[in-house]
């Protein structure tokens, strides 16, 4: 077993520890609290080199990342720690990103204080994935009961994008243009802005959208078209009700591919919208102009069909319909209970507001009451000033400051001529003549009692009498249930229609009821969220499963844990997401007061001569100035847009926070103290603590750790099994677009086409994307189908090596890997983990780079960048075509080191490489000479010779430079012991060196892990690029081993068959041995002559062809 | 009209190609005629096939390895400082003008330098072909 070691920080020192442990064969697990290894730390190694040391992190089959992770807590216990890592999500899937940078364009936000946009990367970070910068839903998004992404579209508008913000809009709602005018925005009331001056007008913005959209419809209609009619097939759901939860519960339904029918009593569709609403809220061409939308796509509304008299349950269902929603509305209005409501000019304000919706004869008189105080009797009282009643007065119980009704609409009726008289009640209606003559008040002295509930009391001496010709009571609404009850469906005391409120059935299991009927009167944007629940609870009853109702939800399942077995979702999180939106303090500019810009309003004076609308709505520079205002709490606004920029769809906007606890033997912080979390990490037993900078000590601590988990078994990983290529070739070229970024300039069809023309090429593939998991299947299949022996890919991957380079990038690795070219595969399933490779083991690889060298670097000219890209491929498959099978001749010695002194230093080392069961022997530490002999090192002393496979000198006193020199070489110019970024390398691998002017303990220790880290990397097997020696040509003339200043080339072998045999353990592949091998006895592992200079050719004679050609 | 210069870039896989790659991630333009093949080290590469790629056509060759001290294998540079030379010595002794075989260096990471040499390379090899 193995417990593995948490290193927290990827620091210099965290990287050093995790890869000396690695190597070791211990399981880490690195955390890092930011998105990005390197992120905000500065450090003094020159940043390729981090580089090199961060990919190699990320490749290392036992090192699991976790990034945005930081340590909970630490439990220790016995011998482990029980760690918890709590992980917050990417939003970003760094299995699918190809770091391509296309959504980095289309963000919107910038985030407050900072110079990067919420979605973004860091120069230098790894992994090269962007990460979404999202402390939670912004709070005007979290308030839309309709889910409506309120942020994303103010966004939008503030880069003057407004097609896409009216899209995003209508994704969530089909109303954009009637919940942009009345509707009740709880987004508004819970705008941070509120916190400096007033709400961003996020309401008017959205209408300013509609309004847009309208102007431009031409192109709007084409960008954003209806779906086409469901099939003649597809299963028939009726709808009774055309309100807004009706008809929104038919649109998302018609989407789903539903036949859609929806009935109404009323003569005209829109429910409230259309007989509740004056038209001088709503014009009537805007809400005609957004149910003709349904109704394009398919929906038929049939209006002046009453249910319960024209149609019924039963009826439906024996024609064919295999669903219903109820979704009737509050179309009754509540009673006073009062003598004399029955007398001839006695109105009721919902009535009143239908029959002058419906063009009816209403006879008013010149004086009128209208009893009530919310936003119909508003309305009533306004239509009412319109219709030519000279004196409308509104009597309410309420105080002013009380009344249910909008301030701007108790603004608009005193600015229209209403009185309001507050806190009065009615006592008795007069009659005079069988006829309504007036209304007798009493004075009402408390409208709510202690708990806030609605208990009006009375003073029923202090009475008053008001005169008029008409009353109107709009003190409420209630549903008209004669057909429920006919239908047997049971119905809640306050005369709603029962349902189940998760699923919105009623006790008919096919007929579901939604809106007013059921909650009760509400506003518009409640009525769209309901039939949005109301239309997915009803696919789900009609398709037998879950299926999602928004384009950017993903399943449930896969969000919980993001996929990772052992992680949970975090309880609560959903819930503290509010904290972090509304704890960002505000920067001194976000705290300056910028005023709303205010909405053009028709004249007051103009405003009773007809119904047209009221609110004139913002010109574009006014919708922008006003989007302008945002705070952009997210930050990340939700505007979706790199979703949909995103072509290998690597953006998911629901993921969670994740806890994972482990049980490890050891912990290693490597942070910078500064950045929080250290009080988890108790030092002690199994806890350590080291400087982000120090690599010699966190090398140090690697050892301690070892020797403390030196009872595990260590993890070998098996070296990698030599490629049998066959021959003749049988060349597959691929070719990736990557999404766009290579496809946009480089004419991939074109390379295609001539690749499939070159000798020895079988087939010619172009891909939408090579690094993606798919994509790898795909070409296993494609080998195996065609019978292919050698593989080009033409990416942004550039070489077939197990190494990390200067120029490599995380994408590249994972392409690698999901090829096959070398296996990083966790045991398990891991945060930043690779998806399962395709094993090709006999197929040879060429990679080629025409992203960077073609498309990118000659973004300007793509003809060029496309005859570059045919050349560059040109050349790959003729060397792939010479490529052959060669298998380097591996003799790994016994786990041995010899230690060269006798201090502290090697005292420590000593002990700590005896602990895991390394052989040690010590010797005095002024050895002769070091030389390279079998594939192990041979130490030369007082004429006795020790051999083991990694030397450590460590001198007590220190020791001129020019003693080393001839000890490790024999001319001035070649090896001394060197301080590189690990701090006590040699020039020669395997060589470690500890300075005596350190502490010994400390260096000795550094010594101990680097030896047993190097002991791993050599039974890990050879590189591709090592070195290969033909015995039969060699003469044994000793250039090689004068030329490798590593010591690979070795004598090997009876005399006079002496021949070079090249340690693969000690080869580093550069091929210098190659280019001066008199006898051209070597092969240099990378490529060989004969492969160099067919690639010559091809560049060259290519370029000549085309000079032909033009 | 002129025929472009056609030109064999080698680079090593260290310095030079890093300084390649990061220039095409910076699109920083040179001559598309410019034809990159990367080795591991610059002293992969001998005089002889330094010349091999004169007589594969190239009009130029530049070599574009370490900066001095920062050969990833430190011998390596050396190596093909001494192969250089050489193979310089024998384009001379062809008659090649000096401006059609150079040696040079980019640091990693260094994209604005790498188009920089690249470019001047190809203007002074496009100078001498022409006058």
């Amino acid at each position: 077993m193995n417990k593995g070691v948490l290193i927290v920080g990827g620091s210099p020192a965290g990287l050093q520890a995790a890869l000396d442990l690695a190597d070791s064969g211990a399981e880490v697990h690195l955390a890092e609290n930011a998105p990005f290894m390197g992120d905000g730390q500065v450090t003094a190694m020159p940043p390729h080199l981090l580089r090199v040391r961060m990919l190699e992190v990320l490749k290392h089959p036992h090192v699991t990342l976790w990034t945005q992770t930081c340590l909970d807590r630490a439990d220790g216990s016995g011998d482990s720690f029980h760690v918890r890592l709590r992980q917050q999500p990417r939003y970003v899937d760094v299995n699918q990103c190809t770091g391509c940078g296309d959504c980095l364009e289309v963000c919107p936000v910038t985030v407050p204080g900072t110079r990067h946009q919420a979605i973004y990367r860091r120069d230098g970070g790894q992994p090269e994935c962007p990460v979404i910068d999202k402390l939670g839903k912004a709070p005007c998004t979290r308030a839309c009961p309709a889910g409506i992404h309120v942020q994303g579209y103010v966004a939008l508008i503030a880069q003057e994008r407004f097609q896409e913000a009216l899209d995003l809009v209508r994704e969530a709602i089909p109303f954009p243009g009637i919940c942009g005018r009345i509707c009740t925005h709880p987004c508004e009331l819970n705008c941070r802005r509120n916190e400096v001056d007033a709400a961003v007008a996020m309401r008017s913005l959205k209408r300013y959208l509609a309004d847009w959209g309208r102007q431009n419809a031409g192109s709007a209609r084409n960008q954003n078209p209806p779906k086409p009619w469901s099939a003649e097939d597809a299963k028939r759901v009726a709808v009774v009700g055309a309100g807004p939860t009706g008809l929104t519960a038919a649109y998302y339904l018609a989407r789903q591919g539903y036949r859609l029918t929806v009935f109404d009593k009323l003569p005209v569709a829109g429910g409230m919208m259309a007989v509740g609403i004056p038209a001088f809220r709503l014009p009537r061409d805007i809400l005609k102009g957004e149910i003709e939308v349904i109704e394009e796509m398919g929906v038929e509304i049939q209006t002046g069909v009453a249910w319960g008299q024209d149609i019924t349950l039963e009826g439906l269902r024996s024609n064919g319909y295999q669903a219903v929603l109820l979704a009737t509305g509050l179309h009754g209005s509540r009673r006073l209970g009062v003598a004399g409501e029955d007398l001839p000019g006695v109105l009721d304000g919902v009535g009143f507001l239908r029959d002058v919706a419906l063009g009816r004869e209403v006879s008013l008189g010149a004086k009128m009451i209208v009893v009530g105080g919310g936003n119909v009797a508003i309305d009533v009282a306004l239509s009412a000033r319109r219709l030519g009643g000279r004196e409308v007065t509104m009597v309410c119980l309420e105080t002013l400051e009380e009344m249910p009704a909008w301030d701007y609409g108790i603004a608009e009726a005193l600015e229209a001529g209403i009185a309001i008289v507050n806190c009065w009640g009615p006592h008795r209606f007069l009659e005079k003549h069988g006829k309504f003559f007036g209304l007798e008040f009493k004075r009402c002295t408390c409208v709510f009692d202690e708990q806030c509930r609605f208990n009006p009391q009375y003073d029923e001496n202090d009475l008053q009498t008001l005169e008029a010709d008409t009353v109107v009571i709009a003190i409420g609404q209630r549903g008209e249930l004669d057909a429920v009850a006919d239908e047997k469906i049971p119905v809640l005391l306050q005369g709603r229609i029962a349902v189940d409120p998760a699923t919105f059935q009623t006790s008919i299991p096919w007929v579901f009821a939604g809106g007013d009927a059921v909650y009760g009167p509400k506003s518009v944007v409640e009525a769209i969220a309901c039939g949005k629940q109301a239309a997915a609870s009803i696919d789900r009853y009609l398709s037998g499963g879950y299926r999602g109702n928004g384009r950017h939800k993903r399943p449930e399942t896969a969000e919980t844990n993001n996929g990772l077995p052992g992680a949970q979702f975090a309880p609560g999180a959903a819930a503290d997401r509010e904290g972090p939106v509304w704890r960002r303090p505000l920067t001194a500019e976000e705290l300056l007061p910028k005023p709303r810009v205010p909405m053009p309003r028709l004249a007051a004076a103009k405003r009773l001569r007809s119904f047209s609308e009221v609110e004139r709505g913002y010109s574009e520079e006014q919708a922008v100035a006003e989007a302008r205002r945002c705070l952009v709490c997210g930050p990340c606004s939700e505007c979706m847009a790199c979703v949909d920029a995103c072509r290998p769809q690597a953006i998911i906007h629901e993921q969670h926070e994740t806890i994972t606890d482990l049980d490890v033997g050891a912990v290693i912080y490597a942070d910078d103290p500064g950045r929080g979390e250290q009080s988890a990490v108790m030092p002690g037993r199994g806890g350590y603590r080291v400087a982000p900078e120090d690599v010699l000590q966190s090398s140090a601590i690697a050892a301690q750790v070892l020797t403390r988990l030196a009872a595990i078994r260590p993890l070998r990983i098996p070296p990698q099994a030599p490629r049998i290529l066959d021959d003749p070739a049988r060349i597959g070229v691929l070719i990736c677009q990557c999404g766009a970024a290579i496809a946009r300039t480089v004419d991939t069809a074109e390379v295609g086409r001539h690749a499939a023309t070159l000798p020895g090429v079988v087939v010619a593939q172009v891909l939408p994307l090579a690094c993606t998991g798919e994509v790898a299947q795909t070409m296993g299949d494609m080998v195996a189908a065609l019978d292919l022996n050698r593989l080009v890919l033409a990416a942004c991957t550039c070489c077939f090596l197990d190494q990390a380079c200067y120029s490599c990038t995380y994408q590249r690795i994972r392409c690698k890997h999901n090829l096959g070219v070398f296996d990083s595969q966790r045991a398990t399933p891991r945060p930043l983990h690779f998806a399962a490779s395709v094993n090709l083991p006999r197929i040879g690889w060429e990679f080629v780079n025409i992203r960077e060298q073609c498309a990118w670097a000659h973004a300007g000219s793509s003809q060029a960048a496309t005859r570059k890209a045919r050349d560059l491929i040109a050349a790959a498959v003729a060397k792939s075509r010479l490529s052959s099978t060669r298998v380097p001749d591996l003799r790994f010695p016994e786990h041995s080191a010899l230690i060269l002194g006798g201090g502290q230093a090697a005292r420590t080392c000593g002990d700590l490489l005896r602990s895991q069961n390394i052989a040690v022997r010590q010797v005095g530490a002024r050895p002769s000479g070091i030389r390279r002999v079998d594939g192990r090192y041979a130490v030369m002393q007082n004429g006795q010779t020790w051999t083991a496979a990694a030397v450590v000198l460590a001198p007590q006193e220190p020791v001129e430079l020019d003693y080393w020199v001839s000890v490790l070489g024999t001319k001035p110019h070649r090896t001394h012991p060197r301080w590189v970024w690990g701090g006590i390398e040699t020039r020669r691998p395997g060589v470690f060196y500890c300075d005596p002017t350190l502490d010994g303990a400390m260096v000795g220790a550094a010594a101990a892990a680097r030896v047993s880290a190097w002991l791993g990397r050599c039974a890990r097997g050879p590189g591709a690029t090592v070195a290969v020696v033909d015995p039969h040509r060699c003469r044994a003339c000793k250039t090689c081993k004068e030329i490798c200043e590593l010591g690979a080339p070795q004598f090997v072998g009876p005399e006079p068959h002496r021949s070079c045999w090249i340690d693969p353990s000690i080869c580093a592949g550069c091929g210098t041995c190659a280019a001066h091998c008199p006898s051209g006895a070597i092969t240099a592992g990378y490529s060989t002559d004969a492969e160099l200079e067919a690639m010559m050719a091809a560049l060259m004679a290519a370029g000549e062809r085309h000079d032909e050609t033009g | 009209m002129m025929k472009p210069a056609k030109v064999l870039l080698f680079t090593c896989n260290w310095g030079a190609y890093s300084g390649l790659e990061t220039a095409g991630a910076q699109n920083k333009s040179y001559s598309p005629n410019v034809r990159p093949l990367k080795v591991m080290c610059l002293g992969r590469l001998s005089s002889g096939i330094i010349l091999k790629a004169f007589e594969c056509g190239a009009d130029g060759v530049l070599l574009l390895g370490c900066p001095p001290g920062e050969c990833q294998y430190e011998f390596g540079s050396r190596r093909a400082e001494e192969a250089f030379a050489t193979a310089k010595e024998l384009t001379r002794l062809l008659g090649y003008a000096d401006e059609r075989l150079q040696m040079d260096y980019v640091a990693a990471g260094d994209g604005e330098t790498f188009a920089l040499k690249v470019r001047h390379f190809v203007a002074e090899l496009n100078r001498a072909q022409g006058g």
